[in-house]
């Protein structure tokens, strides 16, 4: 989908009226972005906002998450056991160092798998 | 009524002064409104202070006019310089907003869209290029198979790869720009965000200023209402658009003079009168 954000009050308002006249092409919207569809029309509108407001409209693709192929299993253990903790006070720094879990910085250096090799483009 | 020079209006030859100027039927209004801020043409000019933010509303008052009457009320108050609680914020807002703008000025937002282009039009030649590769190694490993020399085929195959490779770097130029720029652009985002939370704050407040305003003004304002030669009895935040006009151009302390093209006074100089502010009476 198209990730379509807004930086100034009159791109916002822009980006409001498209939503409205084309609501059958957006996805979800947000306060000032949202989501629109990924076909040609949905860029189309996208490209129009950006021709129209250009650097305060920012236009990013976004791709389904699939956390199997993207991301290794001990960081979603990770993530599991984190949130299902005993202590709930306990910072993750600190639940993570008596265990074989992922450090923060571990995790902060490590790039996700590229959306390519994990089910196409 | 803070006017102490007196206006003049220039209609070609014709040469009027005073506070309450009568001018013949023939002159255009608008025009005069125009000249009034400060859009003069050779036939017709008018020497007079400048208009402040009301005269936007009550400029030019005629039948068949618009007005938005809370914005112009408002504004008739800032005419006479009445405050509120929100304009010490506002104005360090407005202090602030200036400021992020010479900030964003200073930093310019890089030209991403060419590095995309850049990007896109690579991939595209290195996907074909990577075929021209396979396509040299095949008739190389055929000159082989058969014994042919070898020699304008290995030479192809080479050339080849030195073109993909020429290429592969290229690209990973144009991504590490296109990283660079991104990660710049960010940064010029963060303070357009910033910015837009700055007007959005400051817009509330606006709004609160200006229903502050209306609210001090609301006594006085029907009062005008009322009184409006000819007006009937009605809500003050509804009557008909002259009338709402007259009334804040009342309240008003007019600097420059409003034009008025209404049949509701009697003579220039009652209008001028019942107004309290300089006129052009067409």
């Amino acid at each position: 989908m198209l990730l379509v954000i807004t930086y100034s009050r009159s791109a916002r308002e822009s980006l409001r009226n498209v939503c409205r006249a084309h609501e059958e092409s957006i996805v979800r919207r947000f306060g000032r972005a949202a989501l629109f569809e990924a076909t040609e029309f949905g860029a189309f509108q996208a490209l129009r906002l950006r021709e129209k407001h250009d650097d305060a409209v920012q236009i990013e693709r976004t791709r389904p998450f699939n956390e199997f192929a993207a991301v290794p299993a001990a960081v979603r253990e990770a993530a599991t056991e984190y949130e299902n903790r005993e202590e709930p006070a306990v910072p993750y720094a600190a639940f993570a160092s008596s265990t074989d879990h992922p450090s923060k910085e571990q995790m902060q250096e490590s790039a996700l798998e590229p959306p390519e090799s994990v089910g196409g483009p | 009524m803070t006017q102490t020079e007196p206006i003049t209006v220039r209609i070609g030859e014709i040469v009027r002064r005073g506070e309450v100027i009568d001018l013949p039927t023939t002159v255009n209004p608008a025009a005069l409104r125009d000249a009034i801020r400060g859009d003069d043409s050779d036939r017709l000019s008018v020497d007079c202070e400048r208009p402040q933010p009301v005269h936007d509303h009550v400029g030019y008052i005629h039948t068949g006019m618009g007005i938005r009457t809370r914005t112009a009320l408002a504004r008739a108050g800032r005419s006479r310089d009445l405050t509120t609680e929100s304009d010490e914020e506002i104005a360090a807002l407005d202090a602030e907003i200036t400021e992020l703008d010479a900030e964003l000025a200073a930093q310019e937002s890089q030209p991403a869209a060419e590095y995309r282009e850049q990007i896109a039009e690579s991939s595209r030649k290195r996907a074909e290029l990577r075929e021209a590769v396979e396509a040299a190694r095949g008739r190389l490993e055929a000159c082989r198979d058969h014994g042919i020399d070898t020699d304008a085929a290995v030479e192809a195959l080479e050339m080849a790869i030195r073109e993909l490779s020429e290429r592969e770097t290229a690209t990973a130029a144009a991504t590490e720009q296109l990283d660079h720029a991104r990660e710049r652009n960010r940064t010029h985002r963060d303070l357009k965000e910033k910015r837009l939370r700055l007007e959005d704050r400051r817009a509330n407040l606006e709004q609160e200023a200006r229903a502050s305003l209306v609210d001090k003004l609301r006594e006085e304002f029907t009062a005008a209402v009322d009184t409006v030669p000819g007006s009937k009895a009605t809500d003050p935040f509804d009557a008909p658009p002259v009338v709402t006009a007259l009334a804040v151009a009342r309240i008003a302390d007019l600097d420059a003079p409003a034009v008025l093209d209404c049949d509701r006074f009697d003579s220039p100089a009652a209008a001028g009168d019942w107004l309290g502010s300089p006129i052009l009476y067409v």
